[in-house]
């Protein structure tokens, strides 16, 4: 096997190891087709046909995939959509164990082809756009490479070198040109049915119990993982929200984990005020991702109104209700991938409740002590507050001891028996649920109602949104303040409060985020209506940067038109250059074609090849009457072309007048003597 | 020339053709290699040709035991001055006839090829010119190979064209039967030229115009021979070189002052027939008439300039 | 002045209207059946990820067809020809390609319009360099050949269509009759000693040269020419005037036509092969030419071309008038 080809098959099986990897992506696929296609791959990079011996018994063996695939499609194990792409990879990797002709490389490209399209199908991340390029490059240099090395006769080199740079340049425009037509082909539908969403690669990773339960290590603090993103309105800017996103509070504390009295509160609603509002509310967009997992919402504190709600699916998305659970937490009601829904909360600074219009069983836990509370912890809360018996100043009180004496650390190991003494007055160190626990047990034992409230903590800028990491989950402190309603109050020490992730991975996944989020924008979610002000944008350029930009850069249409003269001038240029640059013939050259073009009604048959030197010597040997008249011209050319004597002026038409008269009657007395002929037999025969 | 050449044909009757082509040689500054059997007249055409001219002229007889210093010359001793002199040797002639050259051993041809290529005589160390015009005639019997050495293909490459005399015409024949007994011919060439007025030829010959398009065409005539598939090596350099040479010549024929595409083409295949090397693996004169076919197939093939 | 005018619109009407002919390969067909159907699903569904795909899809198609086209432009071929052409087995043939700018990849070569299979290819053609390409052409039938033009494709660059472009080149391709195993004797020679081996003087060495030919099997190895078999690297033998070289004249009968014309011109070829490897000379008679005898493979060509050129008469008095 030469060099070349050996490439080119490197490449096919690269190319198809994308395409398959545009649809691993989703996360969807079998494990255990993952793991016979990725087996056939590397056999097949390592050279390994394993099935080029036996293509068609082996063919049986996709039979039974097939027939496997069947059944856990029927038993609802497996989506269709899911099962033929799975079966689509499977072919693709037989085929590339099987020997390497010119059919098995169009099947694997073929095959690469279904599985880039059942990507599509599958997943919408950004890694498939990069994978689908990826793909079509690699394929098609393989595809050329084919090509040449079958016109090469056998025994040459490929010329492999020379091969990349044109396709190169073939394929970037072939890239330009699918941008194009993705942008400029009117979308006829309006319903984006785009995959919404993939469960991706990974657990996920967050998600809210029933119960928090203190003690065990904080792991989850590292993870740089994005669990969800919001957009804002009113957009407070920035690049770091710090803000409070709250999932649910809890109230009963039994000395190790903290629950719920009461249960489902409102059992399906399409929309739950939590709270009234007031004018000024912050209106969210929230996306979960799937690396969130749970299906309790999540708001910026305090949220009032949540709703319009969407699950999104591996095969859709659909509407879902809502369900309202006791300690403020929303549910939805139907399970899915990812989620999308849009929620009001209030501004900072107090969630205007009172403690009347609580529930009763809320009303007595926000005192709930447990039972076996170690009484150090209201000597210390006495001690430290001093007399203090307004709750906000309390707890700041509480707040700054627990921050000046403790230590953040998520190394704890081993169950305690009571965590928070241990936390309090043997450790001294602990992490956010710790805080957030011991401030509300010893705000409870002065008597000031408290409640542990759960969520995120941050708010990370992206493009125009906000996301937040898995990492950023936080617990804290609700106050109750009369008037004021539940105050946030939070315990741990601020630099601890998001997430506790490497910085340079963050920045990756930061980096990677901003570029999924510009890929989902401007490419997943299309539609007709960007289109629109694609078209509009080109047209008219826009009214609100016409006002700022105008007396510094020309408009775009300027610059288009700059392009387009640019571009007509370069052709121009080329066009003058071609011709200019093109050989000129010589003058006795032209001169020779006009001989020639004289001396056609003649009928002197010539020779391929024959130049009119010969002619000339030809007819002078055979005492062609013609050759007296040519002779002058033949020995003018000659000298003209070899002899570096050019023709003067007017000497050419001279030669040819004399040359075409000579002809003329050359011809004339031709016909006469063929008259003549012609009727000799005739007079003959009467 | 047209003298030169009038008078070579009354010597050898029949063959103007050829005369002319010897005197092109002659012009052109190269040697003439004459092929063919035995008894048509290649040793009279090559003193008609020293009559003609009026050049110094000598005849060797190759044989087997011909050795180097019998044509190159020897330092004889002379016992009066205690010297030695050098005596020159029948090369020392401005037209030599190297007769049945096939017949004499490796080392004397090599010695005469030398002599050809370089216009001069290196002997113990010192060098001697040769006289000016220096032109060797050189015969050849292809038939008779018996205890012969023939040329090398290498060799053959100096000798810039290869005649083949063949038969003359029945009646030319007839004639000859008639004529020859009264006189010998080489009685009835007179001296029309000179070694001067052969330098003057020669200088006015190297100084026409030859074209680039025709330098180009001759180029790729040569290209054309060494990628034929019949051919084993087409035409060297040297071979290119002396056609252009012959081409020149043959234009002053034409009296022109210029070389067209067709002069090329016709000492193209008296220059080149003995130059290529055929795959087949005929010898002797059959393989001449395929090389001559080759050519003229190449000179169809190969477009000329216009 | 007019006939300028004339070829100028004839150029512009060929730089209008390009000969060129497009194909779809299996894997071509197959790739736009996929096309239609990602088109299909990006309709329906509205999935923008498949209008990216489709995308890239037609444009693959549009770029395709935008480097094919610059491909196969500005090519220019001259047949270089064959040595020998026989009818009814390959023989090498050789077009001189070359392009004044720009690259050409992937061209497959063959006859257009004319019964002869085969064709060569070249991987690459960069600009200014002649390349020669070979290619093992079969002609089906002995006789002269015209041929019209040069065909040109390439599947370049992904090989889902092939473009075709036929380049018009006249030429005459003399094919000679098939080769095949002469059955009858040549009868007797005209000249030379009668009988195989009834002359005593047979290897006696003696006579003279006529010339060297490389030694065939069952010879007799006392007639090599040693010192030049040295030399040349092959066995050559000394061949003598008086020996067994005799000479026959060959006839094709008068009055034959169709396949009986076609099996006497392969036994005339192969007999006249035959005699000349063995070192006679051989010659030729038909209806209207007689060729003279001689020996050597420059004869054996002749008799081989009178013998291509038998019931062609017509289209060879055009030839000879052209030679």
């Amino acid at each position: 096997m030469t060099k070349g080809s050996r490439l080119r098959l490197v490449l096919r099986d690269v190319a198809s190891g994308c395409a398959f990897a545009s649809m691993a992506v989703s996360g969807q696929l079998p494990l255990w087709t993952l793991g016979l296609y990725g087996v056939a791959l590397v056999a097949a990079l390592a050279g390994k046909r394993l099935f080029a011996r036996r293509a068609k018994l082996t063919a049986l063996l996709l039979l039974g995939v097939a027939a496997v695939l069947a059944v856990n499609v029927t038993s609802g194990a497996l989506n269709l959509v899911v099962a033929a792409c799975a079966f689509a990879g499977l072919i693709s990797a037989h085929r590339l164990l099987s020997a390497p002709d010119a059919a098995t490389d169009g099947q694997v490209h073929l095959s690469g082809l279904l599985m880039v399209a059942g990507g599509a199908a599958l997943s919408g991340e950004l890694v498939y756009g990069l994978f689908l390029v990826a793909f079509s490059v690699l394929s098609s240099v393989s595809m050329a490479l084919g090509v040449v090395e079958a016109a090469v006769p056998e025994g040459e080199p490929v010329p492999v070198r020379a091969v990349l740079r044109p396709l190169a340049t073939g394929v970037t425009f072939a890239v330009a040109g699918a941008m194009a037509f993705f942008i400029l082909f009117p979308r006829l539908n309006w319903n984006m049915t785009g995959p919404r969403a993939a469960p991706g690669l990974g657990p996920a990773t967050t998600g809210f119990s029933n119960t928090v339960r203190l003690g065990g290590a904080g792991t989850i603090k590292d993870n740089p993982r994005i669990v969800l993103r919001a957009t804002l309105s009113p957009d407070p800017g920035g690049d770091a929200l710090n803000a409070y996103w709250v999932g649910r509070t809890y109230d009963i504390f039994d000395g190790l984990e903290w629950t719920n009295a009461g249960g489902v509160r409102r059992e399906r609603e399409p929309l739950l005020t939590l709270r009234p509002g007031g004018d000024n509310l912050i209106h969210q967009r929230v996306e979960l991702l799937p690396a969130y997992g749970g299906r309790t919402l999540i708001a910026l504190e305090t949220p009032s109104r949540l709703g319009n709600a969407v699950a999104n699916g591996s095969t859709g998305s659909r509407r879902t209700f809502l369900q309202e659970l006791a300690g403020g937490e929303a549910r939805f009601l139907e399970a899915g991938l990812s989620y999308s829904y849009e929620a009001y909360s209030l501004p900072p600074g107090g969630s205007g409740d009172t403690f009347r219009r609580l529930p009763s069983v809320e009303q007595d836990a926000l005192l709930a002590l447990p039972e076996a509370l170690d009484p150090r912890v209201s000597q210390t809360a006495a001690r430290v507050l001093n007399g203090e018996r307004e709750p906000l100043a309390a707890a700041q009180k509480l707040a700054a001891w627990l921050q000046r004496e403790h230590a953040y650390t998520l190394e704890l190991s081993g169950e305690r028996e009571d965590p928070l003494a241990d936390f309090l007055f043997e450790r001294k160190a602990g992490h956010c649920e710790h805080f957030a626990t011991a401030l509300t047990l010893m705000l409870r034992t002065q008597g000031i109602r408290a409640r542990l409230a759960t969520g995120f903590f941050g708010g990370e800028r992206v493009n125009d949104g906000y996301v937040l990491r898995a990492g950023d989950a936080h617990a804290w402190t609700h106050v109750l303040v009369p008037e004021r309603g539940f105050v946030t109050v939070d315990a741990t020490p601020p630099a601890h409060r998001p997430s506790q992730g490497s910085r340079l991975l963050q920045r990756l996944l930061g980096l990677y985020e901003a570029l999924e989020s510009r890929w989902r924008n401007s490419v997943v979610d299309y539609s007709f209506r960007d289109q629109v002000d694609v078209a509009r944008a080109l047209v008219r350029p826009p009214k609100g940067s016409e006002s700022t930009e105008r007396s510094r850069l020309p408009p775009p249409r300027a610059w288009g038109a700059a392009l387009l003269a640019g571009m007509v001038v370069y052709a121009a240029w080329r066009l003058v250059t071609r011709l200019v640059g093109r050989p000129r013939p010589h003058e006795a050259t032209r001169f020779v074609d006009l001989v020639e073009a004289v001396l056609l009604p003649a009928r002197l048959f010539r020779a391929e090849g024959e130049t009119l030197e010969d002619l000339d010597a030809r007819l002078a040997r055979e005492g062609h009457p013609l050759a007296p008249a040519l002779a002058p011209a033949t020995r003018r050319y000659l000298e003209a072309r070899f002899g570096g004597r050019p023709l003067r002026q007017g000497e050419a038409e001279q030669l040819i007048r004399a040359l075409q008269r000579a002809v003329t009657a050359h011809v004339r007395l031709e016909a006469q003597r063929a008259r003549a002929a012609a009727a000799e037999p005739r007079a003959r025969a009467s | 020339m047209e003298r030169i050449s009038a008078e070579l044909g009354r010597a050898v009757q029949g063959k103007e053709a050829q005369a002319r082509l010897v005197t092109t040689c002659l012009v052109s500054g190269g040697h003439l290699l004459l092929e063919d059997v035995p008894g048509v007249g290649k040793t009279t055409l090559a003193e008609a040709l020293a009559r003609a001219c009026g050049l110094s002229f000598a005849r060797v007889q190759f044989t087997a035991d011909l050795m180097p210093a019998d044509i190159l010359g020897a330092q004889i001793f002379h016992a009066q001055t205690a010297t030695f002199q050098f005596r020159p040797g029948p090369l020392f002639r401005q037209l030599v006839l190297a007769d049945e050259l096939n017949r004499a051993p490796p080392r004397t041809q090599s010695a005469l090829l030398e002599a050809m290529a370089q216009g001069q005589v290196s002997l113990d160390g010192s060098t001697h010119a040769l006289p000016s015009p220096f032109t060797v005639v050189a015969t050849q019997n292809p038939v008779d190979f018996s205890g012969t050495y023939p040329l090398p293909d290498s060799q053959l490459d100096r000798f810039m064209l290869r005649l083949s005399l063949g038969h003359p015409a029945p009646d030319v024949e007839a004639k000859l039967l008639a004529t020859r007994g009264r006189a010998p011919p080489l009685d009835a060439v007179q001296t029309v030229s000179s070694p001067e007025e052969v330098d003057m030829l020669r200088t006015l010959a190297s100084e026409l115009r030859l074209d680039g398009t025709v330098a180009d065409y001759v180029v790729r005539l040569a290209r054309a021979t060494r990628e034929h598939g019949d051919i084993e090596r087409g035409a060297s350099t040297r071979a290119v070189l002396a056609l252009g040479a012959a081409a020149r010549t043959q234009a002053l024929w034409e009296a022109r002052d210029f070389v067209t595409p067709g002069d090329v083409r016709a000492v193209l295949v008296p220059c080149w027939a003995h130059r290529v090397l055929l795959r087949s693996a005929v010898q002797g004169v059959a393989a001449r008439d395929e090389a001559a076919h080759l050519l003229e197939e190449l000179t169809r093939k190969v477009p000329a300039p216009r | 002045m007019n006939l300028r005018l004339k070829q100028r619109r004839a150029r512009l009407r060929a730089w209008l209207r390009p000969p060129r002919t497009l194909k779809v390969t299996r894997i071509g067909r197959t790739y736009l059946v996929v096309t239609f159907g990602v088109g299909l699903g990006a309709l329906n569904t509205g999935n923008n990820l498949l209008y990216l795909l489709l995308g890239l899809l037609l444009s693959m198609v549009v770029v395709s067809g935008v480097l094919s086209e610059r491909c196969i432009r500005d090519i220019s071929v001259r047949r270089v020809g064959t040595d020998a052409a026989f009818a009814g087995e390959p023989f090498a043939f050789r077009w001189a390609v070359s392009r004044k700018q720009g690259h050409a990849f992937a061209l497959t070569f063959s006859e257009a319009d004319s019964p002869l299979l085969g064709g060569g290819g070249v991987g690459y053609l960069p600009a200014n360099v002649e390349h020669v390409v070979r290619a093992n052409l079969t002609a089906p039938r002995r006789g002269p050949l015209r041929m019209t033009g040069v065909r040109v494709t390439t599947t370049w660059p992904l090989g889902l269509f092939a473009k075709t472009r036929v380049l018009p080149l006249e030429g005459l391709l003399l094919v000679y009759p098939k080769r095949t195993y002469a059955c009858q004797e040549p009868g007797d020679a005209e000249r030379g000693p009668v009988g195989d081996s009834g002359n005593p003087r047979r290897n006696d060495g003696s006579g003279d040269v006529t010339g060297l030919r490389e030694l065939a099997e069952g010879e007799d190895a006392r007639r090599i020419h040693w010192l030049k078999s040295a030399s040349t690297g092959k066995l050559l033998r000394v061949e003598r005037e008086r020996e067994e070289r005799r000479t026959w004249v060959l006839t094709v009968e008068a009055g034959l036509a169709g396949d009986a014309l076609e099996r006497r011109c392969e036994e005339v070829a192969a007999l006249a092969h035959r005699l000349l490897d063995e070192g006679h000379e051989v010659g030729l008679n038909t209806t209207d030419r007689r060729l003279r005898s001689g020996a050597g493979s420059a004869q054996e060509k002749r008799i081989l071309r009178a013998l291509a050129w038998l019931g062609f008469e017509g289209a060879r008095e055009e030839e000879e008038e052209a030679a």
